[in-house]
């Protein structure tokens, strides 16, 4: 057996026209620009497209490789390493440690998500507009930007004939118990249901920012530049006046300098990185805010063995949310993992292991998004790099224990034999009665297996330049010429999948400098 | 602390040693029977050199102190965990595994992990398994292109036609239209 490596050598010819790579670039060039991007996912590739398109000069640079998606395989390891930033494995430090994923591509995390597409709650509008003082974002403020995301990204409910036997079971489960659930929405064009998302979608039916924005933003003459890490945001007293960044080689070492002079920079590299890059730039918010207000709606996963094969490879990723307790802050949906990385996550090793993953055909694999109540924060490591800390509170942990038992009885109800729960130490459940007793024992935080993807708000914005690290429009208070355009804006979690949103706000933001561009461009 | 290592990179002699010895131990009886061993180290090193440096570094580093401080378990008798016959290396896991100290048994899990996603990649385990997803790829790919050509090529065309934004007086005149 020969290990995939194949893939560097196809790529090459498959970049398109307008994207250059750690090959076409000198040591010490400098670029020139209107507008320089620093990210590519739902938020950069929004801006920049519809920036392009209204006549301005972006470059985008992106610390990752471009792939396409011809390069995108059912190899989840192979496309982890070169699809995620740190190979998956990073980690937002407290009890428990939450490992958290982002894409590191261009596209970003648009390219490994769900491809769930929902609007941000109106309820959730509400409070920002009443108190974080953001004016023009209560929903029929923020329809024209929905809408203009939908239709771009083509937003539909899945048809009918992907939906695999994982989802199916999921939806039996929830009709049995008469609760509500709802088919997800999700930006894609006759989603085939190959439910490899979380890899690159190997058919471009997802209609992540890699087949959407990217290419509609190099059609109107963006230029996209991958393999570049931003290092600082160059600026003249308070003024942005462009990036310094250096090409990642393909031994991960940084290699040449590249100066990007722009007259706006938009930082959009993702709630993470973001307020480091402006931390490490020099911009502090006098607010204090910046890095802070951190959320992850925490997730954790159960997984049930059903008699029947059940072949949860077969069908579209998520066809269903159930979300009869969306108002106590949680959803559930199927979620099927492939066996490697499921294997990783199992309390057990050797013939114990292999007796349970023998059984991988009859497994369902669902999860839970809990709306979390508490705030961690991002630090600025010495070095530039960016640290999270978030400590799940007691609240959201009890959350996870109730949500968890919630999602067993339906699964349970759904036919399920066994199920294996993501607390150490607590052993599986073979009955709705093991269900009960799960729900009177105190499970310590340490021993719960959390994980996120939806990583949210540490340069929020507000009206009040004392609360917010950015105004309504993601202009960094105290700062000229600066925006955000990613979820570090949020001010709060929003409950359901951001990346809608991510990309609404981001299109806000360009018709706001669309319409002042004499501001912007003089 | 994101940086990755080149594709070449390889772990030092004394932590691939251990991870070799642990294969038997950690991953299902297919490993030895099938005859992979070297292909699930390999892989390993794949995933250690797509981590952060700083994960890497402290792998490394936890696999050397797991083969060292085994020459002080009584049972070893003075022989690294590398070195150990397959009965004592098992036990020796099992000590890590279940350990108290939060850093040992954060090694036994890290190790169990690598190794685990290594194995169940293996094409040989996987067909065994009947788990078969790029034959399902390749079907509803194929599908979806013979069923959906006209709107997905209408989808495609809408990307790059233009839209521009409407001017906020212009839209929010829409909107009070919409409102009645």
């Amino acid at each position: 057996m020969a290990l995939s490596g194949a893939g560097e050598a196809l790529r090459a010819d498959r970049v398109p026209a307008g994207v250059y790579t750690r090959e076409d670039l000198r040591d010490r060039e400098v670029l020139g620009c209107d507008v320089a991007v620093v990210g590519s996912g739902a938020g950069g590739a929004a801006v920049a497209a519809e920036l392009a398109e209204a006549g301005f000069d972006v470059i985008v640079l992106e610390e990752g490789r471009y792939f396409s998606t011809r390069d995108f395989t059912a190899e989840a390891s192979t496309m982890i390493r070169q699809l995620y930033r740190g190979g998956g494995a990073t980690l937002a430090m407290g009890e428990p440690a939450v490992m958290y994923q982002e894409g590191s591509t261009v596209g970003g995390s648009t390219v490994v998500n769900g491809g769930m597409a929902w609007r941000t709650p109106e309820h959730i509008l509400e409070r920002w507009h009443r108190e974080h003082l953001l004016a023009d974002v209560r929903a029929a403020d923020m329809e024209l930007y929905f809408d203009r995301v939908e239709r771009r990204l083509h937003v539909r409910r899945q048809d009918p004939d992907t939906v695999g036997r994982d989802n199916a079971l999921l939806k039996l489960g929830a009709d049995r118990k008469g609760w509500r659930v709802v088919d997800n929405l999700r930006n894609q064009v006759h989603c085939a249901g190959s439910n490899n998302c979380a890899f690159g979608c190997p058919t471009g039916a997802k209609q992540s920012a890699l087949v959407s924005y990217i290419p509609r933003a190099l059609h109107f003459g963006a230029r996209i530049y991958s393999d570049l890490r931003a290092l600082r945001i160059l600026h003249s007293g308070k003024r942005a006046t462009g990036v310094a960044a250096r090409v990642v080689d393909s031994d991960g070492r940084l290699g040449a300098r590249v100066t990007v002079r722009a007259r706006l920079v938009v930082a959009a590299c993702g709630a993470i990185h973001t307020p480091a890059l402006l931390a490490r730039s020099g911009f502090r918010s006098p607010s204090g805010q910046l890095g802070r207000n951190l959320s992850l709606h925490p997730n954790c996963k159960v997984v049930a063995i059903f008699d029947e094969d059940v072949r949860g490879w077969e069908g579209v990723h998520q066809a269903y949310q159930v979300r009869e307790f969306q108002d106590q802050g949680f959803l559930f949906a199927a979620v099927n993992i492939p066996p490697g990385i499921l294997a990783m996550s199992l309390p057990c090793y050797g013939d114990e292991l292999g007796a349970l993953m023998a059984q991988y055909r009859q497994m369902v694999v669902a999860g839970m998004l809990v709306e979390d109540s508490v705030v961690g924060h991002v630090r600025t490591l010495p070095g530039g790099q960016p640290l999270p800390f978030y400590q799940l509170s007691d609240v959201d942990a009890d959350k996870l224990v109730r949500g968890t038992a919630l999602l067993c009885d339906l699964l349970f109800e759904a036919g399920a034999r066994r199920i294996l729960l993501p607390f150490g130490g607590v052993g599986e459940l073979t009955s709705p009665d093991d269900v009960r007793r799960l729900t009177e024992r105190r499970i310590p935080k340490s021993r719960m297996e959390v994980v996120t993807v939806h990583v949210m708000g540490t340069a929020r914005m507000g009206g009040d330049r004392a609360r917010a690290v950015t105004d309504p429009h993601g202009l960094v208070h105290d700062a000229d010429r600066l925006m955000v355009a990613d979820a570090s804006l949020f001010p709060t979690p929003i409950g359901v999948n951001p990346a809608e949103t991510i990309s609404a706000l981001a299109t806000r933001n360009a018709h706001f400098v669309i319409e002042n561009r004499r501001r912007f461009l003089t | 602390m994101s940086e990755r290592a080149g594709a070449g990179y390889r772990l030092p002699g004394r932590a691939r040693r251990v991870l070799v010895s642990l294969v038997p131990v950690v991953c299902p009886e297919g490993a030895v029977r099938l005859g992979i061993t070297e292909w699930l180290v390999a892989h390993a090193e794949r995933s250690a050199a797509s981590f952060p440096a700083v994960f890497r570094r402290a792998l490394g580093a936890g696999l050397a102190t797991y083969d060292l401080a085994a020459a002080a378990w009584p049972p070893a008798r003075g022989r690294t965990a590398s070195r150990l016959d397959p009965e004592r290396a098992a036990a020796w896991y099992r000590v890590w595994w279940r350990s108290r100290v939060a850093p040992q048994r954060e090694l036994a899990r890290a190790v169990k992990s690598i190794l685990s996603l290594a194995y169940y990649e293996a094409p040989a385990v996987q067909a065994e398994m009947g788990y078969t997803p790029q034959a399902w790829i390749d079907k509803v790919k194929r599908r979806r292109l013979e069923v959906h050509a006209d709107a997905i090529e209408r989808h495609d065309r809408s990307l790059i036609a233009p839209d521009p934004l409407p001017s906020s007086l212009a839209a929010r005149r829409a909107a009070a239209r919409e409102a009645g």
